[in-house]
């Protein structure tokens, strides 16, 4: 039987108690109807029908082709159908589980051997074929290895040897040239290796790559040529760890080029130069190097940009979205110079910046934007624009010793009260706790918002009812606050009397209108424990005036 | 029945199940499916399903509808549903990995794929048989010759649980 959103693989019981303001009764009904409707996921039944062995053979090894070789081999012993399946298996994965031990791995070459060989004898097209191999003792096999995958049309290609040490440094393999020249290869992802251009006509000639990874490699400046003048349908280029590589151009011979990755590469750049006119998604990770090196503006089509260790400067992002129209997304983190920035945009939908305690002034003119992340001190020069939809996500690190830090906080959070929801990301309670001293000079700062979330990584000295109290001074009403605590999310959710009933007295929060506490008529508490409960519906019940009822349900996940 | 496609702004396609049972969708959800959207192409608005039954059909309906859905910001949600789309009895996957593999829906073929496999991962034969009913056809003769051409394959520990 087919059923929608149901879980087998969770027992959910849920519990609701109601608490009535004038007596101590209350109802219990567990209900359990969601877990009994539930069947037994394939319980053992021996006189059930072997339906996976009649499935058409693409689709069983549609299925194998997600194991590992190893594992796939050996299902070969269930059934002819099994072993059938196993022989003409095109896609072969003796991927990263390897033997640790040296003494298996003339087993696990003999293994690749004859799943390569048979696969030739049977003119089997290899669609994928992935190794890593643990030491470069044994690179003499992968010569042979290509050569065999260059006769079954390999379309995909990883493959990654461990690197050699001499006297104490780490050398990288050399690549046999033959994988210059493998036609059909579509996508290729190597590690550990020096690339050098074939001799004679030092030319590549894998016109049908579409993606290339490169990582952990040596290679220059004349290979990056070598690839843009002959891989025409290149989409995807990744280079991570690369060494001796000092600048990186593509042009507008690449016309199908939507992604870039350039991440770690120690040496000093000199050029970063990009214009590839259908880029849509660049990464630069740690880069170290005067900004002004970067050259992305000619990319017209990006969307997504995410720079991270790069000497970022305001004068370099104004100029990058003056060119730039169709940037929806943009992270930078650890961007250590940032000290001020202005960012002025229409198509920007997702902000993210983490840059701890550099960026002091910051201005956003980015009216569409629907994400704003956030994790640095709060900011005491700051405007933002932004869609009525926008969501917010603040990291919140309270420094020792910086006694105003809560007010900073208070006033940088008025920035965002009328984001419609907010999260908090806080190492501990103490950040969101605002002192109370400080609540009386304070306007609540996020008195418009509706939702508000606490996300906390620790446990603390501090009770639910101070929490919840903190919570419920920054924003006086909200429809729904949460926090999750390891391992658990737990909600609370409001309901207030219709605004037409309000008797026109100034609120005690000083608020345009009534906070919770003149407002509120019930209260549902989800998955607080016991001793939480109670305290909570005292608190509730000795804050709230008009408060009828607190509802309580705590939904149990036991994997089972 | 083609002609009601023209009753509302949206292109609507009608699907019909093996069991007979006909579904209007929007095309712009259909096409995720590369044989509905080779049939639409050719100008095809009502597309019989032999292959596919009703049930199994209502499902991948709701799975088409939900990624067409796909933006920025429903990832989470999708992740959730397609965690509880695959969570069901092999029955139902197997009926269901049949279908997308006709319809030609590849992420949703990968998932269901994927999810049978993540059972087989680590197993030994002997679970993976009890836990799939599979029946061994094979003589002693065979089974060792089997043995011995992929030795590396059964050397180690395997896990021997039926879950």
């Amino acid at each position: 039987m087919f059923r929608n959103g149901g879980s087998n693989n969770f027992r959910v019981h849920s519990f609701h108690k109601r608490f009535d303001r004038h007596s101590s009764k209350y109802f219990q009904r567990p209900e359990l109807g969601a877990a009994e409707e539930m069947e037994g996921k394939s319980d053992i039944d021996v006189t059930a029908d072997d339906r996976i062995s009649k499935l058409p053979e693409p689709i069983l090894q549609h299925i194998l082709s997600f194991l590992h070789a190893k594992d796939a081999a050996r299902m070969s012993i269930l059934s002819r159908v099994w072993v059938s399946a196993w022989n003409s298996l095109s896609y072969l994965n003796f991927g990263d589980k390897f033997v640790s031990e040296s003494k298996d791995i003339p087993k696990l070459l003999n293994a690749v051997d004859q799943a390569l060989a048979n696969r030739k004898k049977s003119k089997i097209s290899i669609q994928k074929f992935s190794l890593k191999l643990p030491h470069h003792r044994w690179l003499s096999y992968v010569d042979s290895w290509i050569t065999t995958l260059i006769a079954c049309n390999t379309k995909e290609l990883n493959l990654t040897v461990d690197r050699p040490i001499y006297q104490v440094i780490r050398k990288y393999n050399s690549l046999p040239h033959a994988i210059f020249a493998v036609k059909e290869l579509q996508v290729l992802s190597l590690g550990g290796f020096k690339i050098d251009l074939p001799a004679g006509d030092g030319m590549i000639k894998l016109s049908s790559l579409r993606e290339l990874h490169l990582s952990d490699v040596s290679l220059d400046e004349q290979f990056i040529q070598a690839l843009c003048s002959s891989c025409c349908n290149l989409e995807d280029l990744s280079l991570r760890s690369i060494v001796r590589l000092t600048s990186f151009q593509v042009g507008e011979t690449l016309p199908k080029l939507k992604k870039v990755n350039l991440e770690f590469c120690p040496y000093r750049f000199q050029l970063v130069d990009i214009a590839a006119i259908n880029l849509e998604d660049l990464k630069i990770h740690s880069l170290y190097r005067n900004i002004e090196v970067v050259k992305i503006t000619a990319c017209k089509a990006l969307k997504s940009l995410h720079l991270n260790g790069v000497d970022v400067t305001k004068n370099w992002l104004e100029k990058l979205f003056y060119s730039l129209q169709n940037l929806e997304t943009l992270h930078l983190a650890n961007c250590n110079n940032l000290r001020t920035t202005k960012i002025t945009s229409d198509s920007l939908k997702w902000l993210t910046i983490s840059c701890y305690n550099n960026l002091i002034v910051a201005d956003f003119d980015t009216p569409n934007l629907l994400k704003f992340q956030c994790s640095c001190d709060p900011l005491s020069t700051f405007k933002l624009k932004a869609s009525v939809l926008l969501e917010v996500t603040l990291h919140l690190y309270a420094e020792h010793g910086v006694f105003d830090w809560h007010s900073k906080l208070v006033k940088f959070l008025a920035n965002f009260n009328y984001a419609k929801a907010i999260e908090l990301m806080c190492d501990g309670y103490k950040e969101i706790v605002i002192p109370k001293d400080l609540r009386e000079n304070f306007l609540p700062p996020l008195y418009g918002t509706n939702i508000l979330q606490v996300n906390l990584e620790k446990q603390s000295s501090y009770s639910v009812v101070h929490i919840i109290d903190s919570m419920l001074w920054i924003s006086p009403r909200p429809d729904t606050l949460s926090f999750t605590l390891p391992p658990g999310l737990k909600s609370l959710k409001f309901i207030y009397k219709d605004a037409s009933d309000e008797d026109g007295k100034p609120c005690c929060a000083s608020l345009p209108w009534k906070c919770w506490r003149h407002t509120l008529k019930q209260v549902k508490l989800q998955n607080f424990t016991h001793l939480e409960e109670e305290k909570l519906i005292k608190y509730f019940f000795a804050n709230a005036d008009n408060l009828e009822m607190v509802e309580t349900s705590v939904l149990q996940i036991v994997h089972s | 029945m083609a002609s009601t496609t023209e009753t509302k702004q949206k292109k609507m396609l009608i699907l019909k199940s093996a069991d007979n049972d006909e579904f209007e969708i929007e095309e712009s959800v259909g096409v995720q499916s590369e044989t509905i959207k080779n049939l639409v192409e050719d100008g095809f608005t009502f597309v019989p399903l032999p292959n596919v039954y009703t049930k199994a059909l209502i499902k991948i309906i709701d799975y088409l509808k939900k990624h067409a859905n796909k933006t920025d910001s429903n990832d989470e949600e999708i992740k959730t549903f397609d965690k509880d789309f695959v969570n069901t009895t092999f029955d139902d996957l197997f009926e269901l990995v049949s279908a997308a593999n006709y319809l030609h829906i590849s992420c949703l073929m990968n998932m269901l794929c994927q999810t049978i496999a993540d059972r087989i991962k680590d197993k030994s034969p002997e679970a993976v048989r009890k836990i799939f009913h599979i029946n061994c056809d094979y003589t002693p003769e065979e089974e060792a010759k089997i043995r011995k051409a992929n030795a590396q394959a059964f050397e180690g520990q395997f896990d021997e649980s039926l879950d």
